[in-house]
């Protein structure tokens, strides 16, 4: 693996903060991110590193310029990686590709391999956050998922990817995710997950996916499906035994746009702040 | 006993690694009484099956008629090269395993050499005059039983592909971000396992050897598993979250099959990983295992190579195939550690 140091101009309120770069590389992928390192100097004695990940829009740089200077005052690490959309065209969905081994990479880079981290999504990097934190729950301390388009249920009667049954697709096998998750479900089910949505994020627009299948099932709209994702998840885990700590959190005033939900939401701070 | 500085260039072989060199200061000429672990200062007479030993430094060296070598007298096990005791003949022994054990051949397999002969000269002593054996530079006993996950890969003999199995596993969880304790745990004391599970990416690495003993074969089952308990109590201290540990030979193998058949030892694992050539030898292993009370989490090995095969015996067994590629994958290994876990809350 390689890693290599980029200075960025540094953060407009911190001016003493700049991020470094790192390069992981998953399935032969490559993945850069900036990256925070934790300078141990916040309020907690342990800070829980951040791992923050954009939508399809890819905009790691307002993802970065929200969290950095949060991260920086907590002394937390912050990490955030941009799927560029040449090797990823498709980084929200684990199967065929492989975002996680990217993920797990870069959390190596890092020097985070054996440590628990708060994973953030937004839009599309909460539909991986949430993919990730399935197969591999043992890495998430809590998992903060904002208005991702539609979520895999923690359902085995649905096949992959909208719940965890066997794949539709044949051309989905090559590496089953679904099976992957399913042995994990317990784990997952008994993580700390804050879901966060816009009040006004109702619009049906193009970067949503919209099928008669998955309307029926998880709603019309990310606000719509992140209460029912609330509930699924709830009551997965009720009937696995397990007390849920699941938390839906409307961001008044807010529609699908990360910097909105950051400026009038306080997404940010509030997810720094544990959620 | 007799007053005795060791050459600088005798070899001193992998399995003797834990006794200090520098310990050495006398020589015992009476090596009839022997037992297994003692430390024996031998002349090569002939060169045959092994034609190296490997060093307590990690490189196998050459060895040549008039070498002199330090290797613990011990047994050995091994149906594709040699079966042998931990006896010393004074008039010439026999040298069983690369890695250092000498003893006296009793059956060697159809392909194999004559052994390579070794002169005895004596047993090395301290300056006490106590006889050096391995069983006295053993890990510390435990204090504490270690409660970290341990997955345990079997097979149905020598060459299935259980090291293999043990060092994909391993890499699988290191990726996932398990800090992985690999340990053989049955067996014959060889730096290739050891090394191959370092490179894997293993937080801790030991063997039987770091428990005192140079092979496993004959060894009391209580031994062999308090010599398990004491590489698993380190490798936790050292930070390990779970353990990968191979045990050797198949399942039909004295100690393999009375550690298989052992509730203390089976109420330990969290789950097993089977590894075999074919479909035959899985629904015959699985089936062994079953009557165990076990089933294996997955089947590996040879087998994993043919996608007929593996079909074949995910048919007759019911148990999932996994491919060397599979077990380094770190959301399968993370899989197969859940699942593992699962099962063992289960029961």
């Amino acid at each position: 693996m390689v890693m290599f140091q980029h200075i960025e101009a540094p953060f407009a309120a911190e001016p003493q903060l700049a991020a470094q770069r790192l390069l992981a590389l998953g399935a032969g992928r490559r993945l850069t991110s900036r990256h925070l390192a934790s300078q141990g100097a916040g309020p907690a004695a342990d800070p829980v590193p951040l791992v923050a990940l954009h939508g399809i829009s890819r905009n790691a740089r307002a993802i970065w310029q929200a969290f950095g200077p949060l991260a920086a005052a907590e002394g937390r690490t912050l990490l955030v990686p941009r799927f560029a959309d040449g090797p990823w065209p498709r980084f929200q969905q684990i199967g065929r590709v492989r975002p996680d081994l990217a993920l797990l990479d870069l959390f190596q880079q890092a020097g985070l391999a054996g440590q628990k981290i708060d994973l953030f999504g937004f839009s599309g990097g909460a539909q991986l956050a949430h993919r990730f934190a399935m197969i591999y729950p043992h890495r998430v301390a809590t998992l903060h998922l904002a208005a991702p388009g539609w979520y895999t249920l923690p359902d085995s009667t649905l096949p992959w990817p909208q719940g965890l049954g066997a794949p539709a697709s044949r051309r989905q096998r090559a590496f089953d995710a679904a099976a992957q998750s399913r042995l994990q479900l317990r784990q997952y089910l008994s993580l700390r997950v804050r879901l966060w949505v816009g009040a006004r994020d109702t619009a049906r627009d193009a970067s949503l996916r919209q099928t008669p299948d998955l309307d029926a099932c998880q709603g019309k709209t990310r606000l719509e499906r992140a209460f029912r994702y609330a509930e699924a998840f709830d009551r997965a885990a009720r009937t696995m035994g397990l007390t849920p700590d699941i938390d839906l959190t409307v961001l008044h005033g807010c529609g699908h746009d990360f910097t909105e939900c950051d400026e009038v939401g306080g997404l940010a701070a509030r997810v720094v702040h544990g959620g | 006993m007799t007053a005795f500085t060791l050459p600088t260039q005798t070899k001193w072989a992998f399995s003797a690694r834990r006794i200090p060199r520098d310990l050495v200061a006398g020589l015992d000429p009476d090596v009839a009484p022997a037992r297994a672990g003692d430390l024996i200062l031998g002349r090569v007479l002939t060169v045959g099956q092994h034609g190296r030993i490997q060093l307590v430094e990690g490189r196998p060296a050459t060895l040549y008629p008039g070498d002199l070598i330090v290797m613990p007298c011990g047994a050995r096990y091994a149906p594709d090269q040699f079966e042998g005791l931990a006896e010393i003949d004074p008039e010439g022994c026999d040298m069983l395993a690369g890695g250092g054990c000498l003893g006296r051949m009793v059956w060697r397999h159809e392909k194999m050499k004559s052994p390579t002969r070794v002169q005895p000269l004596g047993r090395l002593t301290d300056a006490a005059g106590r006889g050096l054996a391995t069983d006295d530079f053993g890990l510390p006993t435990p204090t504490q039983v270690a409660e970290i996950p341990l997955i345990v890969v079997v097979g149905t003999s020598m060459n299935s592909g259980k090291t293999t199995a043990t060092v994909a596993l391993t890499h699988g969880l290191t990726r996932a971000g398990f800090a992985v304790a690999a340990l053989k745990g049955t067996g014959t004391g060889s730096f290739g396992d050891v090394n191959d599970y370092a490179d894997a990416g293993a937080a801790f690495v030991g063997d039987f050897t770091d428990a005192g003993m140079v092979t496993t074969y004959l060894e009391p089952l209580e031994r062999v598993k308090a010599g398990i308990e004491t590489l698993l109590a380190a490798a936790q201290a050292q930070g390990a979250t779970v353990a990968v540990m191979e045990i050797a030979d198949g399942i039909f193998q004295k100690e393999t099959a009375a550690l298989l058949a052992d509730p203390e030892f089976v109420a330990r694992m969290q789950g097993s990983v089977f590894a075999c050539g074919d479909a035959v030898a899985a629904a015959g292993g699985v089936s062994v295992l079953a009557g165990l009370g076990l089933r294996p989490l997955c089947l590996t090995g040879l087998l994993s190579c043919s996608p007929m095969a593996s079909a074949e015996a995910e048919a007759m067994t019911g148990v999932t195939v996994v491919t060397r590629a599979g077990l380094m994958d770190p959301a399968v290994a993370s899989g197969l550690l859940a699942q593992a876990q699962g099962l063992a809350a289960a029961a």
